[in-house]
């Protein structure tokens, strides 16, 4: 009968349009939000409007403070504002298979060749490069610091009586790092191999805390050396160069991306401009990046 | 033209039937009390009509319209309802008020104008700055009814307005109720017989969910005349009912004797009852229990119902048509000031 | 413990300094939660009314769903998003992912729970009498309900709050969703977890203690609306 059964529907009628009201506010209202220059910039205060690509980076670089000192000079130049986002290289090129972000920027020469190869990567840019280096407690228990290779280390910390602190983020340090035990022609296993699954910084600071033994880039190393009771123990082996490349995605795979805008940043990033600031970047007195190898 | 139709309305609770009315017409302008004891459906009976409750089946048509859900808002405007034990939302009886009268499209002036007039009627205007949840219980049962009253509702339907009220109140409340526009419509309900007697001019007796064919009592309006040894009620057409306690003279006044303190026989027999009357059997209604109602006139305007059992009814092979004795005590008399 | 000094000092010294970074985090956090919240808000009144009064089949089936998304660990909201966000996703073509919508979005599904869940139970426990009386004054359904929720202003109030809170100090979905972009999706939390894993102590705690500073004034806020005259 109609007193009865229409109480229930018209009640669930009124849920039911509540929501789709919602629903459309959340997918059409919020994303004015996120027009690009409507948030105000705090580094540079600029207020005109801008185009924003989003740039997958590894932490090294992040943290290292590199693209806080590069970009805003390239958004003053060219008007596109670069999004970072930090993640491990491995996430960084999950992130341009998938689109999420308009470039890519890394440090791990055989992952980026294969994911060239995938057809995900135009090419390869060079961007900069520093090192790899170990770093340690002061006291230096294993002696590392009388070892030349970073094959010979890795083989000390087998013997276990320190711990080493591992990225285990499939990062491009973590591939580095996986790479060298590869060389070693050992499994690392144990209470003293610990995989933090961080990123560099927070690496950093674990091994700091824990008096342990951690690879890391010099970049990082230097930025944060202030913070650090570690000391530098190993560097200068050719096994650890550590090159940056920068890597715009097949704009085929993803039309809409914002390929143009990349390519200007790949441009910049690798002439003059960009390598001048990257050659004088220093923090801590401590050139993190050179641009040798052009 | 009738103001409020339920058919068949069904609803239970437990798999009990609390309520079961197959047809229930109240006529616009109607005065209707509904009595009943406690848990014959009384309340569910009021919220049903008045919209607030869902019936399990059945249907609710108010001036004519059913109350189905796409017209049931503004179906419900017409209808104003007070419950036994009135909630009131927080802040002062003003802001109680205003709530009820704001959204009707009436102005700020004529909303002032009304909370003044009904806090008046029923005075509560010193204490419209107070919140209800701090008055006295007669207090609160004023301010429900004004809040009520205030929107004018076609249709007023109240549960138990007479309950937790001091005298005073209910003096109050029985001379907005008497003073109500001709045209509008009340249920009520009540266990207090005095108050149906007077205010209703029909009575619906609830008993286990169902309308029963049985008003609970005989009810008279008589006039009182002084005699030597107590008063006399009589009717317009002069029958006579004796009454041993005081009354004033010449007024007319609301009788009622209990069907169940009435006897009946096909003789006239000596008992110790004052009142006798010889009539003729209307109507033999049975209840479905053990009991039978049985209407007898006797003369014009007087007609008393009587109980009998069963067993009672074939012993004296009772039948319509047949004439009959009726006989019961001045204790039984209940007089309704 | 002298670190735990130096890294107080450096934070007061930060805040009183003005750093404009530290203020920009604040703005963002800000922002997107309560974004989020009035968001959550609007969808989760009606659910909670709904919830608190609808006597329907499969009531408690969907009581312990909500109950149960309250203890959401905010990770796994941050990664069900990523999933729908990504441009491979259903809603990849928005291009939402690494933004403050994309935040807002995770800390809705986050917040809504909290909201439903309070204010239904806070219906439960009401005074059965407030919806009979508003409709039998005669009043529309949607003032109501206004009307229901008015008359238990402290809980729906308190809801909200604990749903700010809870957004608020999120790390998880701010972290994956918003990609810690600086002067973009960076949050007070995510900005800690970055300065922490920086070794920069100071001003990792300064933001901790921003945070702190920010929900005591607003329990104490809560604390005054709800203790005011209780009738």
């Amino acid at each position: 009968m109609e007193f009865q059964g229409n109480f229930k529907s018209a009640h669930r009628q009124i849920l039911v349009t509540i929501f789709s009201v919602i629903v459309i506010c959340i997918f059409s209202c919020t994303p004015a939000r996120d027009v690009p220059g409507e948030e105000p910039d705090d580094t540079s205060g600029e207020t005109q409007q801008n185009v924003v690509i989003k740039l997958a980076t590894t932490t090294s670089v992040d943290n290292s403070g590199l693209l806080n000192h590069l970009l805003p000079v390239f958004t003053a130049e060219t008007g596109i504002e670069v999004d970072v986002i930090a993640v491990g290289t491995g996430a960084a090129l999950e992130m341009g298979r998938k689109g999420d972000v308009d470039i890519v920027l890394v440090h791990a020469p055989e992952a980026e060749q294969e994911f060239i190869d995938e057809g995900f990567g135009l090419a390869r840019h060079y961007v900069a490069q520093n090192e790899f280096v170990i770093v340690g407690p002061g006291s230096d228990p294993l002696g590392i610091r009388n070892v030349r290779t970073a094959e010979e280390a890795f083989s000390l910390f087998l013997s276990g009586d320190l711990q080493f602190i591992s990225r285990g983020d499939n990062s491009g340090t973590h591939k580095k790092e996986l790479s060298i035990w590869e060389l070693v022609g050992e499994t690392p296993e144990g209470d003293w191999y610990i995989e933090s699954g961080q990123g560099m910084g927070a690496v950093l600071t674990i091994a700091d805390q824990m008096e342990a033994y951690t690879l890391t880039d010099s970049g990082t190393y230097y930025s944060m050396v202030n913070h650090l009771d570690l000391v530098l123990l190993l560097l200068g082996d050719p096994a650890l160069e550590n090159i940056y490349s920068i890597i715009p995605l097949n704009p085929e795979l993803h039309p809409d991306l914002l390929h143009d805008e990349a390519m200007e940043l790949v441009n910049w990033i690798t002439g003059p401009t960009s390598i001048d600031l990257i050659n004088d970047y220093e923090v801590n007195t401590h050139r993190l990046f050179n641009v040798a190898n052009r | 033209m009738k103001a409020l139709e339920l058919q068949n309305i069904r609803k239970t609770h437990n798999d009990r039937a609390i309520l079961d009315v197959k047809s229930l017409e109240i006529e616009k302008g109607q005065r209707v009390a509904v009595v009943g004891p406690n848990g014959s459906g009384k309340t569910t009976l009021l919220t049903v009509a008045a919209l607030l409750d869902k019936p399990d089946t059945g249907s609710v048509k108010v001036h004519g319209e059913p109350a189905d859900w796409r017209r049931i808002e503004k179906v419900r405007g017409h209808l104003g309802y007070m419950a036994q034990e009135p909630y009131f939302f927080r802040g002062s009886l003003q802001k109680n008020l205003e709530f009820a009268i704001s959204g009707n499209g009436i102005s700020k002036n004529d909303r002032l104008s009304r909370i003044e007039k009904y806090a008046g009627r029923l005075g509560l205007k010193d204490v419209l700055n107070r919140s209800p949840r701090t008055f006295s219980s007669g207090e609160r049962k004023r301010a429900a009814i004004a809040r009520t009253l205030i929107r004018e509702p076609s249709i007023l339907i109240m549960d138990e307005p007479f309950t937790f009220i001091d005298s005073a109140s209910a003096a109050v409340l029985e001379d907005t109720i008497k003073n109500l526009p001709e045209d509008r419509t009340l249920v009520f309900s009540t266990h207090d017989l005095s108050h149906a007697y007077k205010l209703a001019d029909r009575i619906i007796t609830l008993q286990s969910g169902k309308v029963s064919p049985w008003t609970p009592e005989n009810v008279f309006r008589l006039t009182a005349s002084r005699t030597d040894d107590g008063y006399e009620l009589l009717t317009e057409a002069g029958t006579s009912v004796y009454f041993p306690g005081d009354l004033e003279d010449g007024k007319e006044y609301i009788v009622s004797v209990n069907p169940n303190e009435v006897l009946a026989s096909k003789q006239p027999i000596e008992t110790s009852a004052r009142n006798s009357y010889n009539g003729e059997i209307q109507k033999i209604e049975t209840s479905g229990t053990r009991t039978v109602l049985v209407t007898v006139h006797c003369g014009s305007g007087f007609q008393l119902r009587v109980t009998l059992t069963d067993r009672a009814m074939k012993e004296l092979g009772l039948g319509v048509g047949d004439d009959v004795w009726v006989h019961f005590k001045s204790t039984a008399i209940h007089v309704h000031q | 413990m002298g670190q735990l000094f130096d890294s107080i000092a450096e934070a007061f010294h930060l805040l009183s300094g003005g750093d404009i970074e530290v203020y920009g985090l604040i703005g963002t956090s800000f922002r997107v939660a309560l974004t989020s919240t009035v968001i959550a808000a609007i969808i989760a009144f009606p659910l909670g009314i709904w919830l608190g009064l609808g006597k329907f089949k499969g009531k408690r089936a969907i009581d312990i769903i909500f109950n149960t998304l309250l203890f959401l660990p905010t990770v796994v909201v941050g990664h069900l998003v990523y999933m729908f966000l990504t441009r491979e996703g259903p809603l990849g073509d928005y291009r939402l992912l690494f933004s403050q919508t994309a935040i807002v979005i995770g800390q809705v599904i986050l917040a809504t729970p909290i909201i439903t869940a309070m204010v239904s139970n806070a219906i439960r426990v009401a005074d059965p009498r407030i919806m009979a009386t508003s409709l039998a004054l005669g009043t529309g359904r949607l003032r109501a309900y206004a009307a229901l929720l008015g008359e238990i202003r402290e809980l729906v109030l308190l809801s909200v709050v604990a749903a700010f809170g809870r957004v608020i100090a999120e790390v998880g979905v701010s972290m994956m969703l918003g990609g810690n972009i600086f002067g973009k999706t960076r949050t007070i939390t995510t900005g800690i977890a970055l300065l922490t894993s920086q070794g920069e102590f100071g001003r990792a705690t300064a933001l901790g203690l921003v945070l702190l500073i920010i929900v005591f004034i607003i329990n104490i806020l809560v604390y005054q609306a709800t203790h005011r005259a209780g009738t």
